[in-house]
């Protein structure tokens, strides 16, 4: 019942609406998002990356929505926490940040087993990303984050991994290098033009293949 | 035919988003609205409140011609006319202000005299309402005894004010002063229109993608999905 209870208190923390409001509007807008995502994915794209431009854009909103919405068509979600500057994903589900991830990365002290949890939501399993450190990108390259992704792909109908925003620092794209497509994030009330832009010409750049774009906060005129 | 109505579409579609821009602006335009009235009624509170005791004459001379004839019509007019130009004259005004005590000058701005074809209006303004009936009284009384003396001294145009002027009404108890109302409206004017260069500028430098069609054309990437503002409590 207190988990229960936790559970629905950081979901109004973290606007997961899907799970607060089921029949709100907004619900229904991610749910859309998740069936064009849905359409858009198959067995050999299923690791997605949710970015956006600059901090507040509303990632870890959008990603923690979808994956209920996802998880409601019973897929089978995994949510991997790669904002290693400001991880907060096992706040929404409240559990603490150990150094899962960057321990199983670095060392070989836990299992895969060991560092996938569940959420508390069905369908839904998250890993923890552990605490900030120096260079991220050290770690996330390295060829064992390759295995661990191919290795879950085969557990997992979608993978989503949350980040940092792209203009805070690369991890972005080195997180693409894993990754078979991205979902931008733009946000009408905290996303400027022009670091949109910027954000979506390094991710060309680098050939990363934006599936689409996902806007929040839209003015309720804007159809 | 088809071009015409997609033009007639997009002008309505523009018109509303005009619309729907201020509907979310809402807040901020009621804000300015209601901080320009506290100004206007602030600015009023600070104003020197001015009285206005008003009085009226009219002009009618008898002489030989019928009663009716244009000519006594057109007579009188001047006379109603020439008499508002003469109450503003030193002669009057000097024997005034001696009488009240109130500069001349004072007297001459605030007293106001006009012809309306036989009616002659007077008005005067002061910050207390008793001076402001007690003056204009004098100076409708001071206006006639000179008129009277003069046309005994034999002057040629002032029998023709003794034999004309009838006073039709008094001045008036001076009433409260309207320049709050006044001032509210221009208040309610300058509101609005700041509140529209608020919402336009805000508008204009706004660097923000404002709907999804924007991104497409922008960023040249597809939209899967829009999520408007929303809360918690907000249910279908």
């Amino acid at each position: 019942m207190n988990k229960h209870k936790t559970l629905k208190q950081n979901a109004k923390k973290f606007r997961i609406i899907t799970a607060k409001s089921p029949n709100s509007p907004a619900a229904d807008s991610f749910r859309k998002a998740a069936i064009s995502l849905d359409l858009i994915l198959d067995s050999k794209s299923q690791v997605i990356q949710i970015c956006s431009a600059v901090p507040g854009d509303g990632k870890t909103t959008v990603l923690l929505n979808m994956a209920i919405s996802l998880a409601e068509a019973n897929k089978k979600v995994l949510l991997i926490d790669m904002n290693f500057e400001h991880p907060c994903l096992h706040r929404a589900f409240n559990k603490e940040n150990n150094q899962d991830l960057i321990e199983y990365l670095t060392n070989d002290t836990l299992t895969l087993e060991e560092i996938v949890k569940p959420s508390g939501y069905k369908n839904i399993d998250f890993i923890c990303s552990g605490y900030a450190f120096e260079k991220p990108s050290t770690v996330i390259s390295l060829d064992k984050t390759r295995e661990t992704i191919k290795m879950l792909r085969k557990h997992y109908d979608v993978i989503l991994i949350d980040e940092r925003a792209m203009l805070s620092g690369a991890d972005t794209l080195y997180i693409s290098k894993l990754c078979d497509g991205a979902i931008f994030v733009i946000s009408r009330k905290h996303t400027a033009k022009k670091y949109a832009r910027q954000a979506v010409e390094e991710l060309n750049k680098n050939g990363v293949n934006i599936l689409g774009c996902i806007f929040t906060e839209a003015d309720k005129y804007a159809k | 035919m088809q071009q015409y109505e997609k033009n007639s579409s997009e002008d309505v579609i523009d018109f509303l988003k005009i619309f729907k821009v201020f509907k979310i602006n809402i807040k901020a335009v009621i804000a300015i609205v209601i901080v320009s009235l506290i100004f206007g009624i602030a600015f009023s509170a600070t104003q020197k409140k001015t009285y206005t005791s008003t009085s009226s004459m009219a002009a009618m001379c008898s002489g030989t011609a019928n009663d009716n004839s244009p000519e006594k019509y057109s007579f009188s007019a001047n006379i109603a006319g020439t008499f508002a130009l003469f109450i503003k004259q030193d002669i009057v005004i000097n024997q005034v202000s001696e009488k009240t005590g109130i500069p001349t000058d004072t007297i001459k701005e605030s007293l106001s005299s006009s012809a309306d074809k036989l009616i002659i209006n007077l008005s005067y303004k002061s910050e207390d309402p008793k001076t402001a009936q007690e003056v204009l009284t004098e100076i409708m009384k001071v206006s006639i005894d000179v008129a009277n003396s003069k046309a005994e001294d034999g002057l040629s145009q002032y029998p023709m004010f003794e034999e004309s002027l009838s006073i039709l009404s008094s001045p008036s108890e001076a009433k409260a002063p309207s320049e709050i109302k006044h001032n509210m409206l221009y208040a309610l004017i300058v509101g609005c229109v700041l509140a529209v260069l608020f919402v336009g500028i805000k508008w204009i430098n706004d660097d923000r993608y404002k709907d999804p069609a924007e991104i497409e054309t922008d960023l040249n990437m597809p939209v899967i999905s829009t999520v408007f503002k929303y809360d918690f409590e907000e249910r279908k």
